[in-house]
């Protein structure tokens, strides 16, 4: 008996070796802005973080956001949304109090005119903006954007692109100066 | 025991474990289709021919591609709305069966399972969508943008769509863009279409 379990020993490390070990793989994979990130659905290729003045999301005058803008190609087969159901999901800012939180909305122009989709194969230069104070203003910001899976969901059986919004897992996480214009 | 008998033993145990993990695997996996038993039920067609469906009919008038569309109200010369790739604007008439209604769902398919919807941009140069009554024919136009190359092979599908499109009905029409077609289209396709041209 002590040999047998030896020789699943004698087999079994060599197996996890070649399997990459149990060292955990980085949850949260540190990126550089300008660096192409392959999130299934999409590819996104984060340029900076700046605040900026834009339209309220209700019409009601100009108001001070949190502005991370990058270029995304949808990556699918069919049309998809810019905003929630779409890239909305899967981008997530961190707040001081350590929480992850969705952008309020995203924007999109795609060959100098606004968008709020991604069609497959034509790329969109999208700004996911937080809603800010009057004063507040922070130096840096970090960014986390998930990854989406092709799958079906846990009671159906219709395949669709999910992402988990409730994770802390990311495929990248980009910490970007914020600039000011 | 020699070496020989332990590694094959822990080799048998190994792969007991491998083969039981795969069974768990192989437990979840579940085969992709991309037909659901409730779908709307398609009536196919070509461009220009009067496809009937159960609550609506509809028959596609022509295909025409576009660079760049213009704004609807051109205070202060907006500059026209362009794409990376190209416009694709259908013109088509249609009318309900029984009851007023709405074509709400309406997709350009593309070989390869590219699916695109209808209305890509913002206000500006969106066609508000008419209700079409019973025994009028009412023309409307659907605007898609998709890469040039997807063009060819194109087909339209539209149908009534809604929260719960279970059993509805839909037209499957082959807007009949071969290679040459598809091509010419391109080729001509001029800068700052009308889209609202006719009222819509």
């Amino acid at each position: 008996m002590p040999a047998a379990l030896l020789g699943v020993v004698a087999v079994l490390v060599p197996v996890v070796w070649f399997a990459g070990g149990f060292k955990a793989t980085p949850k949260q994979p540190v990126k550089k802005a300008g660096e192409r990130l392959d999130l299934g659905l999409f590819e996104v290729t984060v340029h900076d973080a700046r605040i900026g003045l834009a339209r309220g999301t209700f019409g009601t005058g100009r108001q001070r956001f949190l502005i991370v803008r990058m270029r995304v190609l949808n990556k699918g087969k069919e049309t998809e949304s810019l905003g929630t159901g779409g890239l909305t999901d899967g981008v997530a800012a961190l707040t001081k109090a350590g929480k992850w939180v969705k952008p309020e909305r995203v924007d999109g122009v795609a060959a100098g005119a606004q968008t709020n989709t991604t069609q497959p194969g034509l790329p969109v230069e999208a700004s996911a903006m937080w809603e800010m104070g009057p004063a507040d203003s922070p130096a840096r910001l970090t960014v986390g954007l998930r990854e989406w899976n092709y799958d079906h969901g846990f009671t159906d059986s219709d395949f669709n692109w999910i992402v988990d919004q409730k994770s802390d897992d990311f495929a990248g996480r980009l910490t970007l100066p914020v600039g000011a214009s | 025991m020699n070496a020989r008998q332990v590694l094959l033993r822990g080799g048998a145990g190994v792969g007991g474990t491998v083969l039981l993990a795969g069974a768990m695997w192989l437990h979840s996996v579940r085969p992709e289709i991309r037909a659901a038993e409730l779908d709307p039920i398609r009536t196919g067609g070509t461009i220009g021919e009067q496809v009937a469906t159960r609550d609506f009919s509809v028959r596609v008038d022509g295909v025409v591609a576009a660079r760049s569309l213009a704004p609807g109200f051109s205070l202060g010369r907006k500059p026209p709305v362009g794409t990376d790739g190209v416009y694709l604007v259908v013109r088509l008439s249609a009318t309900a069966a029984r009851e007023p209604l709405q074509l709400r769902s309406a997709d350009l398919e593309t070989p390869g399972g590219y699916t695109f919807h209808a209305d890509p941009r913002t206000s500006d140069v969106s066609v508000n969508q008419p209700t079409f009554q019973p025994m009028i024919w009412t023309s409307t136009k659907l605007v898609f943008e998709l890469p040039k190359d997807r063009v060819e092979g194109a087909r339209l599908v539209v149908g009534t769509g809604g929260l719960l499109p279970q059993l509805s009905s839909a037209a499957d029409i082959d807007l009949g863009l071969g290679k040459d077609r598809a091509a010419e289209l391109l080729q001509k396709a001029p800068e700052r279409y009308q889209v609202k041209a006719d009222g819509s």
